[in-house]
């Protein structure tokens, strides 16, 4: 199928579509932090990962391969829209991601409480604690030391302790989701 | 050593405690429980479920891949053109070929040389593969029509003065043809080359033997 797709087989760039992109979404929906924002960056990432698929060699599973190249297009997205947007008006570092029908409530907190961290502490928790990398691949793919990672990580985790027992005052446009 | 705060215990999520952390921990049922709580949060994270993309995002990309290059068109299949392709290219070389070995008859307009290459090929952008493909479409069709041609009346092997050859560009003609019938069974075009160059093989062997003997 790889090989297929790699040749411009429509149906089998499909089937990869069809069989990946939630975990490729989910990752790219978390670290952007928006919906309209992950769709595009979600799509920017297949195209990348669709055009190096040349290069795929098998070392890696391929769904492994595919998640790192939508994190690093993510992060990239990330970035250059934080240019952008410093260029243009200061806006929020995060818009946050509303509720889905279907999540559970714990779900819908922990989602709520991610898009509230600061963007640098947001990302590390992201990539090791829901996506499983390790310090140094994180520092890798963010460009810090993997101390650095490790010290965000641990704050990270103890501000979201402390918006989920409800410590920490709420922005308004939290407030707005708050069913 | 003094209680230990929240960015220590997420710490304890994932490493040992020293010594002395594990005295304090011990002693104050409070903070094991907040150390609980952080890995149950954290366990939680990993077990957030992946998302599904809104609906329509694949037709977005298709587009998006479509005009990239990375793709063929919406319903073709861009190894099934390759394998076309290289059926064009067979009957170009089949044809092309055979009329070397003729006395007398001339090859029609538009196949006289192989000059379809079956190597993938690169193309800047979507107009250009796909004028690509018209331009190997027409070709083809060429190619099949005079195969048809020599094939009918007097017929192919009546003219040929080389079986070596003949058959060599009958097998290069099998090959690519079986090949595309592999790729589209239920296609009549792909399964009517193959079945015409198999039993023109058959009959070239049976030929050539015959006189032989």
């Amino acid at each position: 199928m790889i090989r297929r797709a790699c040749e411009g087989d429509n149906r089998a760039v499909r089937a990869l579509y069809d069989r990946y992109s939630p975990r490729v979404y989910a990752v790219v929906r978390r670290i952007a932090g928006d919906d309209d924002l992950a769709e595009d960056y979600a799509q920017e990432a297949w195209i990348r990962a669709i055009r190096a698929l040349p290069t795929f060699r098998g070392e890696a599973r391929f769904s492994t391969w595919l998640h790192r190249i939508a994190v690093n297009s993510a992060l990239q997205a990330v970035r250059k829209e934080k240019t952008r947007r410093k260029r243009e008006v200061a806006l929020p570092d995060v818009i946050p991601v509303p509720p889905r029908i279907g999540d559970t409530l714990m779900q819908r907190k922990l989602e709520e409480a991610l898009a509230e961290l600061p963007d640098g502490m947001r990302k590390v928790l992201i990539l090791h604690d829901v996506e499983g990398y390790t310090h140094e691949e994180i520092g890798a793919a963010l460009g810090v030391t993997s101390g650095t990672s490790k010290s965000q990580l641990f704050k990270a985790r103890a501000k979201m302790r402390r918006m989920l027992k409800g410590h920490e005052t709420r922005p308004k446009e939290i407030e707005a989701w708050s069913v | 050593m003094e209680r230990l705060n929240l960015e220590q215990l997420a710490r304890l999520v994932d490493e040992p405690p020293t010594p002395e952390e594990r005295a304090v921990l011990e002693g104050d049922p409070g903070l094991r429980r907040e150390l609980d709580a952080l890995r149950s949060q954290t366990e939680a994270l990993g077990n957030l479920p992946a998302v599904l993309p809104p609906p329509g995002g694949w037709h977005e990309l298709e587009k998006k891949l479509m005009a990239a290059g990375l793709i063929l068109g919406g319903r073709s299949n861009a190894h099934l053109w390759r394998k076309w392709l290289q059926v064009a290219a067979a009957l170009v070389i089949f044809v092309g070929g055979t009329t070397l070995g003729w006395v007398t008859g001339s090859a029609p307009a538009g196949f006289g040389g192989a000059e379809v290459s079956s190597e993938p090929a690169s193309y800047a952008s979507l107009e250009e593969a796909m004028a690509a493909v018209d331009e190997a479409a027409d070709r083809y069709r060429a190619a099949y029509g005079g195969l048809q041609q020599f094939v009918s009346a007097e017929g192919l092997r009546g003219r040929s003065r080389d079986p070596a050859a003949h058959i060599a560009a009958l097998e290069t003609l099998m090959a690519a043809s079986r090949a595309a019938v592999e790729e589209s069974p239920g296609d009549p075009f792909w399964n009517d080359v193959y079945v015409r160059s198999l039993a023109e093989h058959d009959f070239t062997i049976r030929e050539v033997i015959a006189d032989w003997r």
